[in-house]
């Protein structure tokens, strides 16, 4: 599709950014066509998407504008990124010679603005750093996902991520104040700050979640929040039905409660963190409560007393649920040992995330466990857990874990991860659930992008060929190439 | 049939406590209820290298397995995981209020006696050392106690024939390799490459649901009786804390900070070597 | 107290465990007196130089056909332990620790392995070692005599033998019974001897950071170009992505070099353990929180990959 040859645009990409910001060592760009979606193949170090032809540094909105012209122009496949701790496929270079464009270097925090209660940063900024630093001057930006320790802001916001404090505080969709994005065409938009505005649709939700298929995000602005972790309560319970774990969870969202934390894991999952205190078989419930210390004590003594009603819960001590709230994220460290591990055991463990109202949730969560214990070959665990509570329905994070038997690395995909991936999208799809519930479309389940969105498709479309006509932004992303 | 005795323990995962979690209660406890738990490293390997005998004896001769581990009811998961890797059979002994952390020779009585009046194994393997209590002792008192051989940093098993294992270990020097026939304590120490398999959901189905004997420590008079007087009695415990200054080397590549350690810091120090 | 040293002469290292079991007795004891050693040795040893680095006045002699701890074990039992009031140490190798337990078993006194120090007074003997995987420090009051005490490697600094020759106390050549039958074809393979982490004075250990074996194997090439020896952590050796000879830490070599250069490791207790006594430890891990930072002299948060690379390329090729 590139109207010029490797070579070309890697020399028109040297001369917009000098050639210590084009980088086309091959080990770099191998590690560049793909992300954790392909975990297997990275572990083996099987490349099997086209290695791109370069990665490229960008230091200033000015510098993506033009990269992106640049690409627009010789219609060159542009793959925007930051923390590279993507897993759904997003960041796969899914076309002959495309360009990964890293933003990590845009790392400046711009503005801490404890009056008006935000923080305006470049899309580099590492999440953890940024809300580290908050948390020294006793604020916070709510938003913590487990891939804290790896992803950076632009990332975040491109992929409508969530953050484990969600029932409290929201998506990052609830955060996100204002913008700066740049379009295919080098158009430079900025979306102002402010509270509220009632001006027409509200574009920033074009931005937000556009996972680098329609524009590249540059700024972010997010409202920050009073840290306060000293008045944190924690309450754990056993129980033996998820049905009932379900009721407990949807009487607390109901009541009008909102804990930071309304988690719900099923024997097979939470076995594998809460073994120390829950015998086999037992589901677990957490919940966290925080804010000021009237309000947090109030949430953790309503969702006591509603929990109570349900006799099948017992309560553990509640050191046990502090204790795993401060081991909560994924690093580096963990992610080298658990690649040591696949390698050393062949055994390989996923998740999928996904969403339904009450009345569909635990169908979905039972009847796909149910297929893939029966249909998928070789799974070694099969379970899950809910974490994201909302009014109206949860979500459901399947956890699966496999032997890899007599599979080359490059056909471990289709045999086990995407046969999987496909048996949880029908259960969905079957009762009205949403197949992504925050870690994007990507392009592992951009097929079902039309099962999806349904009549309203037409409205995804129609911004994708508005935005991107030349079909330069992530392509397979969000919408599936035609094969 | 060779029958192998594999006593295991697991272990709190000490990794995963914080600088602050490391304080002690007055009966000289640090507490790690809280933290996840895991296979002691030693008898992880001596449990895989226990199944690769299969693998290796390629069904010309079998093996019965007995798995037994001292410890609460959270240990059963793991027993149950050996269940569903086909384990013949599962013991575990339940300590009660016992602090065993520092009575490797308590446990020893209990491995003994549960090979000298139940299983009569072939071969004991276990793991040399665990994480909690670093005695080191275990394996060696329980051959004594036996009054069998022992070989210990193990890091290799084959069949030989029927009776006998082919066993590589670390010795000082070098490696030494031999023929061992039963009975003899082998002592799992470094061994490269033997990290457990996982079983299958459908394994765990068929097998998982094996019973588990649960013991307690009455059921062993002879190791019940070590416990009132301890030959090393526990006075007390001191947080070790390792810190230097850890001066960080700022610069914008890693290129940059690579000069400044030569430059400030390496090519004096080299030169002076 | 009166303490009698065990020393197993048919291993190579057998002049490192006098040096350092006199170090011990010197830096590490209060209270303790060595006496006597009791050395096992082979045939072909040289006896005046086994004397020579005895670091005590009188020496047992034992001569074996095999070097076994079975029959080892079955020696000591022949010293007989009527004199029930010594302690008796052993180097902290592997057969040292294996006889400390197994000796003080047999004669119904107490056993530890891997002692740091050891103090007698009027009270009674106390030691200390560390437990919970080096995090934390126990000290034992001990009850019951002989005392059988494996001491740990790291606990020391080796001191040279220079007081007199000692004299022979007793000697014999034990005479094999049946206590290896158990054993046939028994092979020794001598390990790797020119790769000496112990004596280094410059080194790079490196750990899982590294991700995989290629990582491990560009680690040992820039390791080779700066004239550095080369060690891993336990992880890694246990990956098989290096041999265990190059293990460092409390289950292999604990080195002392000058300059320790530690690079995508955590900084596990047990791991460092065996790099502690290092001059000037300087750590490379691209993890702001590895702890392993706030445990070196100098601290570099960066990919490792491209910091070992450059760094190599400033060293002078002579070096």
């Amino acid at each position: 599709m590139a109207l010029m040859k490797r070579e070309q645009i890697v020399e028109g990409l040297i001369e917009i950014l000098g050639s210590e910001n084009v980088i086309t060592d091959e080990q770099v760009l191998k590690e560049s066509s793909n992300d954790r979606y392909r975990k297997y193949e990275q572990v083996c170090e099987v490349y099997t998407q086209p290695i791109p032809a370069a990665v490229v540094y960008v230091h200033s909105t000015e510098e993506v504008a033009q990269v992106l012209k640049f690409a627009n122009e010789y219609q060159i496949n542009i793959v925007p990124r930051t923390g590279h701790s993507a897993i759904e496929g997003g960041l796969e270079t899914a076309l002959e010679n495309s360009v990964v464009v890293d933003g990590s270097k845009m790392n400046k925090v711009l503005k801490v603005d404890k009056y008006n209660m935000q923080v305006t940063c470049q899309c580099g900024v590492p999440l953890q750093d940024l809300d580290d630093m908050l948390q020294e001057q006793g604020y916070t930006t709510g938003h913590s996902p487990q891939s804290k320790p790896l992803a950076q802001m632009g990332g975040l916001v491109a992929t409508r991520s969530i953050g484990q404090f969600s029932t409290l505080y929201g998506g990052i969709e609830d955060m996100v104040v204002g913008l700066e994005a740049v379009f295919p065409n080098g158009k430079i938009c900025r979306i102002k700050n402010v509270p509220r505005r009632s001006v027409g649709p509200d574009i920033r939700n074009i931005i937000i979640g556009n996972e680098g298929a329609l524009c590249y995000i540059t700024e972010v602005t997010v409202k920050i929040f009073k840290y306060r972790p000293e008045n944190n309560c924690f309450m754990g319970y056993t129980l033996d039905n998820m049905k009932t774990g379900f009721e407990v969870l949807r009487e607390v969202m109901v009541e009008g409660y909102k804990p930071s934390i309304a988690r719900l894991y099923d024997p097979a999952d939470g076995g594998m963190s809460f073994s120390h205190f829950a015998a086999p078989g037992k589901s677990v419930l957490i919940f966290t409560a925080e804010g000021p210390a009237a309000i947090a004590e109030a949430t953790a003594a309503g969702i006591k007393e509603i929990v109570s009603r349900f006799t099948e819960c017992e309560p553990v001590d509640p050191k046990y649920i502090e204790k795993w709230f401060s081991h909560l994220n994924w690093g580096a460290e963990q992610i080298a040992q658990e690649r040591e591990e696949i390698r050393a055991t062949k055994n390989i463990g996923i998740t999928t995330e996904v969403s339904g109202c009450w009345d569909c949730i635990y169908e979905i969560y039972d009847t796909a466990r149910k297929r893939i214990m029966e249909e998928v070959p070789d799974i070694t665990l099969i379970g899950g857990h809910s974490s994201h509570s909302y009014i109206n329905g949860t979500n459901m994070y399947f956890v699966y874990y496999y032997n890899i038997v007599d599979c080359p690395p490059e056909e471990e995909i289709n045999k086990y991860h995407n046969l999987i991936n496909q048996i949880i999208c029908e259960q969905v799809v079957k009762y009205g659930g949403s197949i992504a519930h925050h870690h994007g479309l990507g392009k592992a389940r951009a097929h079902y992008v039309h099962e999806e969105y349904g009549s309203s498709f037409y409205m995804l479309d129609t911004l994708k060929k508005a935005f991107d006509p030349n079909g330069i932004m992530n392509m397979g992303t969000l919408i599936p190439l035609r094969k | 049939m060779m029958k192998l005795l594999l006593p295991f323990s697991i272990t709190p995962d000490l990794e995963a406590l914080s600088e602050k979690d490391w304080v002690f209660t007055s009966d000289l406890k640090v507490d790690t209820s809280f933290t996840p738990l895991d296979w002691n490293s030693f008898d992880e390997s001596a449990l895989e290298m226990s199944l690769k005998l299969s693998n290796q004896a390629e069904g010309s001769f079998c093996f019965y397995r007995y798995a037994l581990t001292v410890g609460e009811m959270p240990c059963d998961r793991f027993l149950k995981t050996l269940a569903a890797l086909k384990f013949d059979e599962l013991f575990r002994v339940n300590p009660g209020d016992a602090d065993l952390r520092f009575r490797p020779e308590v446990i020893a009585r209990i491995i003994a006696s549960f090979a000298q009046t139940y299983a009569h194994p072939d071969f004991i393997l276990m793991g040399r050392q665990k994480q909690v209590g670093d005695n080191a002792c275990t394996p060696l008192l329980t051959a004594e106690l036996l009054g069998w051989p022992c070989v210990t940093q193990v890091i290799e098993i084959e069949p030989a024939d029927e009776h006998r294992l082919r066993v590589t270990s670390a010795v000082d020097g070098g490696t030494a390799v031999q023929t061992i026939s039963a009975p003899c304590v082998l002592s799992v120490g470094d061994a490269p490459c033997t990290y457990l398999r996982v079983p299958t959901l459908k394994d765990k189905m068929t097998y998982g649901k094996k019973a588990i004997t649960v013991m307690k420590l009455e059921d062993f008079p002879e190791a019940e009786v070590l416990l009132s007087s301890p030959n090393a009695e526990l006075c007390s415990l001191t947080p070790i804390h390792r810190e230097r200054e850890g001066v960080l080397i700022e610069a914008d590549t890693p290129e940059e900070k690579a000069e400044i350690l030569y430059r400030d810091y390496l090519k004096g120090r080299l030169e002076r070597l | 107290m009166k303490a009698i040293l065990v020393l197993n002469a048919c291993a190579n290292d057998y002049r490192i465990q006098s040096q350092f079991l006199a170090g011990f007795l010197q830096q590490r004891t209060k209270g303790v007196e060595a006496d006597t050693a009791v050395v096992f040795h082979t045939q072909e040893a040289d006896r005046a130089e086994l004397l020579s680095s005895v670091p005590a006045k009188e020496a047992i002699l034992i001569c074996l056909t095999k070097a076994r701890t079975e029959t080892m074990l079955n020696q000591l039992e022949k010293l007989g332990f009527e004199q029930t009031d010594r302690v008796y140490l052993f180097a902290g190798n592997c057969f040292g620790s294996e006889l400390a337990v197994r000796m003080g078993q047999r004669c119904g006194g107490t056993f530890l392995t891997g002692v740091d120090t050891v103090q007698c007074t009027k009270e009674g003997i106390t030691v200390t070692k560390s437990v919970y995987s080096g995090h934390m420090e126990a000290e034992f009051a001990l009850k019951r005599a002989p005392y059988c005490l494996s001491v740990s490697r790291s606990s020391a600094e080796p001191v040279m033998q220079k007081g007199p020759t000692a004299e022979i106390l007793e000697e014999w050549t034990a005479r094999e019974d049946t206590e290896n039958d158990f054993s046939e074809d028994y092979t020794l393979i001598p390990g790797n001897e020119e790769k000496n982490l112990e004596t280094a004075p410059f080194l790079l250990a490196a750990g899982s950071g590294a991700k995989n074996k290629e990582g491990i194997e560009a680690m040992a090439q820039a390791a080779e170009k700066m004239g550095a020896e080369f060690g891993v952590s336990r992880p890694v050796a246990m990956s098989a992505w290096a041999p265990m000879s190059c293990l460092i830490g409390v289950s292999g070599a604990m080195i002392k070099p000058e300059i320790c250069i530690a690079a995508g490791v955590s900084g596990a207790p047990a791991f460092y353990a065996g790099i502690e006594k290092s001059g000037f430890i300087v750590s490379v891990n691209s993890d702001p929180r590895a702890p392993i930072h706030r445990k070196s002299d100098i601290a570099i948060v960066d990919d490792w990959h491209t910091v070992l690379k450059h760094l190599s390329d400033q060293f002078p090729k002579s070096l």
